[in-house]
Formats: structure tokens, C-alpha cells, sequence
């Protein structure tokens, strides 16, 4: 910097009392073709037009939709894929032995966390659409053995985890459908339940932890839930699929809960008069949590994060972990880093951003060993041993400022990380800056400078490569303002 | 930019097509040479420098080699060959060359770390085959740098080919002219070429990508001849479409490149395959290294020799890796096989026979090309041959969507010439029935641009395969 720019800085930061805009990196100016043509295809004035005719003509000359997120099932039925959920409920992606048993312990880990607040513990791994609807699911996806689900249900089961399993409850139910008003348990169009599937589960899960429900008078009448449910405008298929006009809802109004201050998006509170429920859930909690709201004292959390501190504010009889078994798609060889003080509480990029830590190249990785109480409750989490780990940053809003990750680090006889900054998920791309941060012996805090512009997609990955120096990991911190804390969607957007 | 790209189709083309349209003689080179450099900056940033660096250097030894006769014409000569292969060795063989060399390759990591320029084996053999033509006096050098810059940044077919060579479009690049007859003619062979790559090879892609990223323990037989045909028929209608298109917008502009496809799936043998497969590689092999090393003037054993030499560099051109080297070899033994007495068996079979064999080794032939490993070819020459997963959830059926069996059925109609045989036939129509079958081809050739432009706009859209040449 030269003595002009120098002067130029303190003038402008203690007159303007801001800091001197930069020009952009060489890197930002080679990047900005690729965001203009994003922004100019989207801008496209026949873009609605053209998307809409070539999907209207795909679905009725192919009989088949676009991109991998949804499969055209039978009849007019959607069923979501996010080019794997189809796959794991008819067996084809079976769980490893490895990602099995680390399933298994992330939810007696749960578990035993539950006990420690003095609460009974349940999970629900929730049957998705194909699970109670094979014979409308598509011809292709021949069901070949166990879905994921129930092989984690079954290693529960043996482990002493208690379950709840919805399937039987939901498949005698099935009686009830009227299909010439397409009253199913789950919208034809939308990978959720209907209203009538949300009572039915909300009804499964009182009877389990034992709450008595008041008696309400449930109509078939107008839903706002299918209209949100429906994947045919994001298709671009709306007005050739026939929208659902009716589904079965309760006729008073649902008390509507205080949202959760600083969690995430849609958390609530309910205030009920009955015993009190820490209830954990996806998308597929919502409605559920709205019902049983009414008749206890509810904090439903929406997010597969688990919230320790949030948990103990509560102190719950019971808590409940809610989730469609599309959960089980999730990054299983990735631990997750997600203790209330690491991740939600410290964050300054608030509550939904999820930290995972996998091993990438060569390197090892060990849960540290110590009770899992004291494991969650603390900074140091993982242990990585000398060589490659990833460290992925996910479901993180688009950064509004440039932000830094800072790592706490050990290595005994110093030496010097490299990290590579990559987007998405955290392979490595093309022209991405490596940097060498050098390690003081002992413990050390590298910075790690994350342009805002370094965010692919949801997520933002850090390679770290300590070549032959060991080194260790004890935490991380995200500091950056986000544009927007984003919503949560549905469950597929949570794994 | 991609030329599928909505801002390629609707913005970028358009204006560069009207403003080369409006400008006079010289005015639209200038636009030319604009519009080329912007569109490789667009895509590939600071890299335009070595294209820029690439023709101001050929340029100038471009004026030295035209001395002909000379001690420096040869010398201009052999330091353009150095030049053009220090440039590929740099970008592209760098670390597969020196990777065991850990000096070498951390000081070559910077210029590795960029990757190599988009397109730089089309550009730089362009300019070799300048430099040679010019030495051989097959063509003057030109004089104008400009005019040599648009030659070797000319947009239509800078990153993916046809590799044109100078002495087909020197007069051109002077004097071209544009019609509406041309023009319409090049909107249709563009918008082919859009159908082909777009909604063709990218419905193929999907299955291929697949079942070549299955390991020996999950490819079944059915999904392993699945996936084979799906690359065979999506390698040519990607690389064919493109050029295509670079063909068609060449034409808009008053350009007439040569033919790069002459469907070469319907060929009967590996000798005729290579003269219809990308034409321009190949007859570039052929005049600038198979002739120089004796062709087959210098006896059985040495024609051998020069056809493994130059399909192994051939092979070689499409990547540093042993995948393609052993592709190169495969095909260099078939030629050799066929020429050793091969091609007299062959031509005792029915026609037929004959075409399934040439389709059989090729399609063979691409399991090398494809594969990241020789480990992965031979599992999946295992799963062709028939041991393959026999218990495996994914099977053929499960990926042989309608979309998928469409796009087989079309991409095997458009390996065929009936497009001559229709144009033919389509001539000798009155002239009142002709109009209005173009008419209708002209529909359905727009409804093929719009449908391409909406595949784009939803983001399914897959780059071109031989961008990473």
C-alpha cells in the first residue's frame, strides 16, 4: 500500500467513518460472467414461457418431468428423489455396516443427553410417501430390500433406542383414502402429509408419550398446506396436474405457538397446559407440532442440529426426535459438529448453519473419546489426525459480507496448514486459492479470510491439509453477516 | 460462453450476427476479432492472454517461415514447433509428465493450478498447420496481425473445432459474402446442432455418466452396454452438434468451414470411420505427421509403425492420461489389422456384418476414452463381457426412461446420412410442396432452438465434452 492509499484509508475511515471500498480481485472480475449469466437466463423475459411449454410437453408426450428432485410415480403422483431418496427406500442404497452403527450412536448419543435432563427419549424415523404408497411410486424403482429406515430401525431396536414407527398405524389408514378426491395420507403432488396424515400422526404420537388430545371437529375443507405442498408450479407443470381444492382440517383454528427467538426459523413454543414436550422435527413436524401444541407445553425445534442448551432451558418429560427418514441421506461418514455453544449460540450467522467434518484424502478421523455429555457440551469435538480433513460449512445463507472461519488448532511441533476454499460441498474445483497459514507450536488460531463470493450453494468448504505436520482440531467459529437466515423448506433442504 | 447458453442464443449471437451484418468489409473482421477475444474472456478470463501471446507469436514467425528456402524459415519453423508444443506440454501434460518429479511439479504448480485454456489443442494445431503450410508454400503468410488473429480466435470454432486450417478460409477472411439464403442455411444447421448436443446427447448423459461411475461390484452386464451405447451415440451428437453449430454460425457470418462428421457410425470399416470421424483432427494427423514420417510409401513394417505412432498422439492430443493412449493404440492395431489382410476379411461379410463390426470396435474403443483408470476399463470390459454384478439395483431397465429410449432411438436416426437423402429428395419436390416442406423443417427447427433455450434456462443443460480438449 502506498503512502497516498494509506492516507486515503484514514481519511476516508475517520471522516467517512467507513472503510476505503476495494476494487474487486482479479478472481471476482473472472467470476462475474458466470453470475451475469445466471442473472441474465434468469431475467430472460420468456423464461416462464418456455420453461412451462418444454415441461408441459416432456409430461404429456414422455410422461416425465425435469431435473432429479422429483420422479413422476403413477397416475399423476410426484414423488421426491433429490436423486437419491427413491433409491433408499427401495433398498438399493442400504446403509454400510459403518454409517449404520454411526447412526446408531448419534441417536443413543441423543439419547443419553435426554436421560441427563431427566426426559424420556423417542425417535420417529417418519415413512416417506413410497413407504406407504409403493403401489403408486414409479415403475422403475423396483423395491429390491430393507430401506434405509428400517435397517436403522432395526439397529435401534437392538441397540434399546426407543422407537416409534409410524408405517403400520399409517398403511391400515390407507382404508380411509378417497381417491376420486384425492384425499390420500399425503399429497399426490407433494412429498408431504396431508391433513388428515398429520392427525393421523400427531394422533400415533399422544397415544405413545401418553397426552391426551382434545376432542376437536375436523371438516374437509380448503388447506393452505397443499398449495405450499405442490411441486407442480415448480415444475412448471401447474394447470396440467389438477390442484387439490379440499383436505381435512380441524375447524377451530390451531393456537399458532410463539416463534422460538434466535433459533431457527420456524421454532416455536407452545404454552399448553399438559406436560412438556421437547419436540426436534423437519418439515414433517409442522403440522404435528401445531396439533399436540394445543394440549402441551411444546418447544419444537425446527432443525436436525441438536440444541443441548435449549434442551436443558426446557426441561422436558419427554423428548421426541421427528424425522422423515430422508434424514437418513445425510452425510453419514460426516460427524456433525454441532454443540450449542460451537454452533448455535456462537455463531454470529445464527442458528441453522450446520458444521460437518469429514475426512477428505488420506486423513483419519476419531470422535474424541469421553462421555458424550461432556463431548457435545464442549468446543472440541473431533479429533483429526495429521493429514486431509474437510471441514464443511453447511445450510448457509449467502454471506453478506466477507467473512472468517477461525480454527482453533494444536500442533505440537507447529509447522503450517494449507487450506483450499471450495464451494458446495467441499470437492475441489478449478482455480481455487490455496493458502498456507503457519502453526505455532502448541495451540494456534488460524483466521481463514471467506470471501462472501466463496458460498456454492448452500455451503462453503474448507480443505485442510496439514502434510506431515500433526496437528489437531478443537473448534471453529464462522464470523460473517448473512443476507438472509433463509427458511427452512422442506426436510430435503435439512439433510 | 457456451453456445447453448441462453445469453450465447439470445444476446451475444444476435448482436454480434447484426453488427457483422451492418459493418462493411473491413469493419466486420474488426467486429470479429472483438467478438472472438470477448467471447474466450468471457469464459476463460485472463487465459485470453495466450491466445492473444499465441497468435502475435505465429504471426511473426509466420513472416520469418515465409522466407522459404532460408536457413531462418526453417528456424522460424522449428521454434514455432517448439513454441506450440512447450504451450501444451506447459497447460495440459505438465503434471502427468513431471508429477513424479516433486521439484518440477511445485514449480509448475501455479501455471497447473489454472488449468489449461479452453480449447488450446484446437487453437495451437491450427496454428502449426499455418506455420507448416506457410514453410510448404502452401499458402502466403499473412502479413496483417489483425487478420491473422481473427484466423486463430475465429469464435464459431475456437474452443471445440473444426480445427480450420488457414489456406480454407485465408480468401475468406478478405472476401465472404452474406445472403439470406446463406444465412437461413446456417440458422438450420445451427439449430441441428443445438437439438443434437442439447436434447439428444444431454438426455444420454445421465445413463452414461452413471453406469461408467459404478464400481465392478454394482455394473451389471445389461447397464454396462446400456451406458456404452448411450456414450457411443452421446460423444458423437456432442461433438457433432458442436460443430454443427460452428459450421451453421460460420455460415451466418460468410464463412464456409469444412465438414468435420460425415457419419461415421455408418462407416464399414476403422479405415473409413477415420475419414469420416472428427475430419479435421484426423486429415491434420495425416498431413502434418503420417505423410512426413513416410506414410505407407516405406513399406509393411514402417506404415505399421507410423499409424501406431500417430493414433497414440492422437490419442495422447485428447488428454494427458493411459487411458488415452491405449484408445490411440486400440484404434492404430485396428487400422493395422485391417491393412495386414483385415479389411479383405471384413469385405467377405455382408454389409451388415460389416457395419456392426466397425461399430462393435469403436464403441469398444470408447470404454478407454471414457474411463478415468485402466483398473475401471477393464471392470467394465468384465461387465460387457458378461461378468458383470449379477445382483445390482441398477439395472438397464430402471434407467431406460422414455426420455432415454427417445434419445437413443434419435440420436441412431441422425447417425445415418438420410439429412443428404432428403435434401435430395426434397429438390426434386415441385417448387410449390419444397416450400412448404421447409417451411415445416423451419418449425420444427425452431421448436427444437426453443426447447434447446428452455433446457438451458432450467439449468439441466450438460457443457460440451470436448471443451476439455
Amino acid at each position: 500500500m502506498t503512502t497516498d492509499e494509506k492516507t486515503q484509508t484514514v481519511e476516508i475511515r475517520e471522516r467517512e467513518r467507513r472503510a476505503l471500498a476495494s476494487y474487486p480481485s482479479l478472481e471476482q472480475v473472472e467470476a462475474a460472467p458466470r453470475a451475469i449469466e445466471k442473472a441474465y437466463a434468469d431475467h430472460l423475459g420468456l423464461r416462464t414461457l418456455l420453461l412451462r411449454a418444454a415441461a408441459r410437453l416432456r409430461w404429456s408426450a414422455l410422461k416425465m418431468i425435469g431435473g432429479t428432485e422429483m420422479v413422476r410415480g403413477r397416475g399423476e403422483w410426484l414423488f421426491l428423489h433429490y436423486g437419491k431418496h427413491l433409491d433408499m427406500w427401495r433398498g438399493a442404497e442400504p446403509l454400510s455396516p459403518q454409517e449404520l452403527a454411526s447412526w446408531v450412536e448419534l441417536l443413543q448419543t441423543r439419547r443419553q443427553l435426554a436421560i441427563q435432563v431427566g426426559a424420556k427419549y423417542v425417535v420417529a424415523l417418519l415413512p416417506s410417501k413410497p413407504s406407504v404408497y409403493p403401489e403408486w411410486a414409479p415403475p422403475r424403482y423396483r423395491k429390491l430390500g430393507p430401506s434405509r429406515r428400517k435397517q436403522v430401525l432395526e439397529a435401534l431396536l437392538a441397540a434399546g433406542v426407543p422407537t416409534l414407527d409410524l408405517l403400520p398405524k399409517m398403511q391400515a389408514a390407507k382404508s380411509d383414502d378417497q381417491p376420486e378426491q384425492m384425499d390420500f395420507l399425503f399429497h399426490t403432488q407433494g412429498p408431504h402429509w396431508s391433513g388428515r396424515g398429520e392427525r393421523l400422526a400427531a394422533e400415533v404420537l399422544a397415544s405413545h408419550i401418553g397426552l391426551d388430545l382434545s376432542p376437536r371437529t375436523w371438516e374437509l375443507r380448503p388447506g393452505p398446506r397443499a398449495a405450499e405442498d405442490t411441486w407442480a408450479p415448480r415444475l412448471y407443470l401447474d394447470g396440467a396436474l389438477p390442484p387439490l381444492r379440499q383436505e381435512w382440517w380441524p375447524k377451530a383454528e390451531l393456537p399458532p405457538g410463539q416463534k422460538y427467538a434466535g433459533a431457527h426459523s420456524d421454532s416455536r413454543r407452545f404454552p399448553g397446559p399438559g406436560p412438556r414436550i421437547f419436540f426436534q422435527h423437519d418439515s414433517f413436524g409442522r403440522g404435528v407440532r401445531d396439533i399436540l401444541g394445543a394440549d402441551c407445553e411444546l418447544t419444537a425445534i425446527w432443525s436436525h442440529h441438536f440444541d443441548f442448551g435449549r434442551m436443558q432451558e426446557a426441561q422436558p418429560e419427554w423428548v421426541v426426535d421427528w424425522w422423515v427418514e430422508w434424514v437418513l441421506a445425510g452425510n453419514t461418514k460426516a460427524v456433525r459438529l454441532n454443540s450449542p455453544q460451537s454452533c448455535t449460540l456462537e455463531f454470529e450467522m445464527g442458528t441453522g448453519v450446520g458444521w460437518y467434518l469429514g475426512p477428505g484424502g488420506t486423513g483419519t478421523l476419531q470422535l474424541v473419546d469421553g462421555p458424550p455429555a461432556k463431548t457435545l457440551g464442549e468446543s472440541l469435538m473431533l479429533e483429526a489426525k495429521t493429514g486431509g480433513v474437510r471441514l464443511i460449512i453447511g445450510n448457509l445463507p449467502q454471506l453478506a459480507t466477507d467473512g472468517v472461519c477461525r480454527l482453533v488448532l494444536t500442533a505440537p511441533a507447529g509447522g503450517a496448514i494449507e487450506v483450499m476454499l471450495t464451494p458446495g460441498n467441499g470437492d475441489p474445483v478449478r482455480r481455487v486459492n490455496t493458502q498456507r497459514f503457519p502453526l505455532t507450536p502448541g495451540h494456534s488460531r488460524v483466521d481463514i479470510p471467506l470471501p462472501k463470493d466463496a458460498h456454492g450453494g448452500a455451503s462453503i468448504g474448507l480443505l485442510l491439509d496439514g502434510g506431515a505436520t500433526p496437528w489437531t482440531l478443537h473448534g471453529a467459529q464462522l464470523r460473517a453477516k448473512a443476507i438472509d437466515q433463509g427458511s427452512p423448506g422442506t426436510s430435503g433442504g435439512e439433510r | 460462453m457456451l453456445f447453448h447458453s441462453p445469453l450465447f442464443l439470445t444476446a451475444f449471437l444476435p448482436i454480434v450476427l447484426g453488427l457483422a451484418w451492418l459493418s462493411g468489409r473491413r469493419g466486420r473482421n474488426v467486429v470479429l476479432l472483438l467478438a472472438s477475444l470477448f467471447f474466450y474472456a468471457w469464459g476463460e478470463g485472463r487465459m485470453v492472454g495466450v491466445l492473444i501471446a499465441s497468435a502475435g507469436v505465429h504471426h511473426l514467425l509466420g513472416l520469418v517461415v515465409a522466407r522459404r528456402g532460408t536457413w531462418i524459415s526453417h528456424a522460424g519453423l522449428a521454434a514455432g514447433i517448439a513454441f506450440d508444443l512447450g504451450l501444451l506440454v506447459l497447460f495440459k501434460y505438465a503434471n502427468w509428465l513431471f508429477g513424479s518429479t516433486p521439484d518440477l511439479a511445485l514449480a509448475l504448480r501455479p501455471v497447473g493450478a489454472l488449468g489449461p485454456p479452453i480449447g488450446v489443442s484446437f487453437f495451437t494445431f491450427q496454428a502449426l498447420s499455418y506455420l507448416v503450410d506457410v514453410h510448404r508454400g502452401v499458402v502466403p503468410a499473412q502479413r496483417n496481425p489483425f487478420k491473422f488473429a481473427l484466423y486463430l480466435s475465429l469464435f464459431p470454432q475456437l474452443i471445440a473445432g473444426p480445427i480450420v486450417r488457414y489456406a480454407d478460409i485465408a480468401t475468406q477472411i478478405d472476401k465472404r459474402t452474406v445472403d439470406a439464403g446463406r444465412v437461413a442455411d446456417g440458422f438450420r444447421r445451427f439449430a441441428t446442432g443445438l437439438g443434437k448436443k442439447v436434447l439428444l446427447a444431454g438426455s444420454l448423459a445421465p445413463v452414461a455418466d452413471h453406469a461408467f461411475s459404478l464400481g465392478a461390484g454394482d455394473l451389471g452386464t445389461g447397464l454396462a452396454w446400456l451406458g456404452l451405447a448411450c456414450y457411443s451415440l452421446q460423444i458423437y451428437l456432442d461433438f457433432s452438434g458442436y460443430s454443427d453449430m460452428a459450421i451453421g454460425i460460420g455460415r451466418m457470418l460468410g464463412f464456409d468451414f469444412l465438414e468435420n462428421f460425415l457419419h461415421p457410425y455408418s462407416s464399414r470399416s476403422v479405415t473409413e470411420f477415420w475419414r469420416r470421424w472428427h475430419v479435421s483432427l484426423s486429415s491434420w494427423f495425416r498431413d502434418y505427421l503420417y505423410i512426413p514420417l513416410g506414410g505407407n510409401r516405406k513399406g509393411h513394417w514402417r506404415t505399421g509403425f507410423n499409424l501406431l505412432a500417430v493414433f497414440v498422439l492422437c490419442g495422447l492430443w485428447h488428454g494427458a492420461a493411459w487411458t488415452f493412449i491405449f484408445w490411440g493404440t486400440w484404434h492404430g492395431a485396428l487400422l493395422i489389422f485391417e491393412r495386414v489382410g483385415g479389411a479383405r476379411l471384413l469385405a467377405r461379410l455382408p454389409r451388415a456384418g460389416q457395419h456392426m463390426w466397425l461399430v462393435l470396435v469403436v464403441c469398444l474403443g470408447w470404454v478407454l476414452f471414457r474411463v478415468e483408470s485402466l483398473d475401471e476399463a477393464l471392470n467394465y470390459f468384465a461387465a460387457l463381457a458378461g461378468a458383470g454384478a449379477e445382483t445390482t439395483p441398477w439395472t438397464a431397465a430402471h434407467f431406460l426412461n422414455p426420455v432415454v429410449a427417445v434419445a437413443l432411438i434419435a440420436g441412431c436416426v441422425a447417425s445415418v446420412p438420410w439429412v443428404p437423402a432428403a435434401r435430395h429428395g426434397l429438390a426434386k419436390l415441385s417448387n410449390p410442396s419444397r416450400e412448404i416442406r421447409l417451411i415445416l423443417v423451419d418449425l420444427f427447427l425452431f421448436l427444437v432452438l426453443a426447447w434447446s433455450l428452455a433446457e438451458g434456462l432450467g439449468g439441466t443443460s450438460t457443457p460440451f465434452i470436448y471443451f476439455r480438449f
